[in-house]
């Protein structure tokens, strides 16, 4: 198992969002996380990802994997362009060929108050997906909130290619999506 | 009409406004200066300007002016360099902002005169313009930093974190362009603070070649125009300087 989640307790001023929860997540394939909301799906992923401290219980992570985010919001730094934000986490030519497979090859050297909504969504991505080697482990977190049908039907192939040679942890509310998943996990119910 | 015009147009609506404030206050002075008649209390604007241009034909005074200058410059330079320094040791080091904090507040309510005298007895006279300007500067640039340090945004550091960002890019691209503009308007307020406590401790320690002794001079010997003549040439180099340091932010900001 490449992520272990045992007897994880999480709480937030008082109110308790994870109750002794047990996960294991696979080498590699993608893992939808399904839930209502507030129902901790991002503090999952961000307790996989070491943003959040578990109150009790432990996480433990498979040696030498990459961890790579695709936050809520975009997160990008604003007096930077596209190339450059994305160059943050990856060497220029990586950055580049991102920014191209996802449509924004004639946006690199534009800021991201240039940027439509839907653009910046596409840069975050990129750079998520630029980070990334084979082996390592992507969180997720409504990654295509703000794109259009067409350009999320092209986008989602390189998620779903990804997620044969890594892990993909995809937190949701479409359908759709989550139909793509090879696991599903209902938080509610855990 | 074009939006490059418009801005000339606005501009130039700005600066004869500006120089019809100035001819209006001037024209004030001068209605004063016939209502008090009286050379010695409020000398007239022709007069002073007429003083200001004598005494700018001679060396002396540009002298003074640039070691007046320099004096403060060092100390501002000084205050911004320590109030950076301190700010990093007080975000790091979170105990030390209990000490540092309350130092920074006494230095900020004390009368700057108080600490013009003890100064003049610790140390020597050409060294406390310098200080006291240092003075100024650094609670201004220190709480300054600090708040910007403080409200770096903190989804910008979970995603450094994340991605493994080195310390350099860190710093480089997150900390420093959320800091700048609150070192700016601190840099921005404290240089008038600097100029005017920096004349006041020059006033008081006489230094050799300094505006402030010109000022007391003038003062000793009833030189009501030399008074003004030299005030008006520190009101001068204040908006020249202030001028110059916010073009010097405007093009750092444009090349972050």
């Amino acid at each position: 198992m490449s992520i272990k989640l045992l007897d994880i307790t999480k709480s937030f001023g008082g109110k308790k969002v994870l109750k002794n929860l047990n996960l294991d997540f696979p080498d590699s394939g993608l893992v939808c996380v399904l839930g209502n909301s507030g129902s901790g799906k991002t503090t999952l992923l961000r307790l996989i990802a070491d943003l959040e401290t578990a109150d009790y219980g432990t996480v433990e992570i498979d040696a030498g994997r990459k961890i790579s985010y695709v936050f809520q919001n975009d997160r990008l730094l604003p007096g930077f362009s596209t190339l450059e934000n994305v160059a943050l986490v990856s060497d220029t030519e990586t950055a580049k060929l991102w920014l191209d497979r996802f449509e924004l090859g004639n946006a690199l050297g534009k800021k991201p108050r240039q940027l439509s909504g839907g653009m910046r969504r596409r840069v975050a991505l990129a750079r998520a997906f630029a980070f990334l080697q084979p082996g390592d482990i992507l969180l997720m977190d409504e990654p295509f909130k703000g794109l259009d049908a067409e350009l999320k039907s092209r986008i989602i192939p390189f998620m779903t290619d990804f997620a044969k040679q890594g892990l993909v942890i995809l937190v949701t509310h479409d359908e759709k999506e989550a139909a793509l998943a090879d696991l599903t996990f209902y938080i509610d119910e855990l | 009409m074009t939006n490059s015009s418009t801005t000339h147009k606005d501009k130039l609506k700005k600066s004869l406004l500006k120089f019809f404030v100035f001819i209006f206050w001037l024209g004030i002075w001068q209605v004063a200066y016939i209502f008090v008649a009286s050379e010695l209390l409020l000398p007239s604007p022709v007069h002073t300007f007429r003083r200001l241009f004598e005494l700018a034909q001679t060396g002396d005074f540009w002298l003074k002016s640039l070691f007046s200058l320099l004096r403060i410059t060092e100390g501002f330079g000084l205050g911004v360099l320590a109030g950076i320094l301190l700010a990093l040791l007080t975000s790091v080091f979170e105990p030390a902002r209990y000490f540092i904090s309350p130092a920074m507040g006494l230095v900020k309510s004390t009368p700057v005169a108080s600490f013009i005298i003890l100064a003049l007895v610790w140390m020597g006279k050409g060294a406390v313009p310098v200080f006291i300007a240092f003075l100024m500067v650094l609670p201004v640039i220190w709480s300054n930093v600090s708040e910007g340090i403080m409200q770096t945004d903190k989804d910008l550091l979970e995603m450094a974190k994340v991605f493994k960002l080195s310390k350099s890019k860190k710093i480089g691209k997150i900390y420093v362009p959320a800091v700048l503009p609150y070192l700016f308007a601190g840099a921005t307020t404290s240089l008038g603070f600097a100029w005017k406590a920096g004349i006041a401790a020059e006033i008081l320690s006489l230094p050799l070649k300094s505006i402030g002794k010109e000022l007391y001079h003038s003062k000793i010997y009833l030189e009501t125009t030399d008074l003004f003549a030299w005030s008006a040439m520190v009101i001068l180099m204040s908006s020249v300087l202030e001028k110059l340091l916010a073009h010097l932010l405007n093009k750092i900001k444009k090349e972050s």
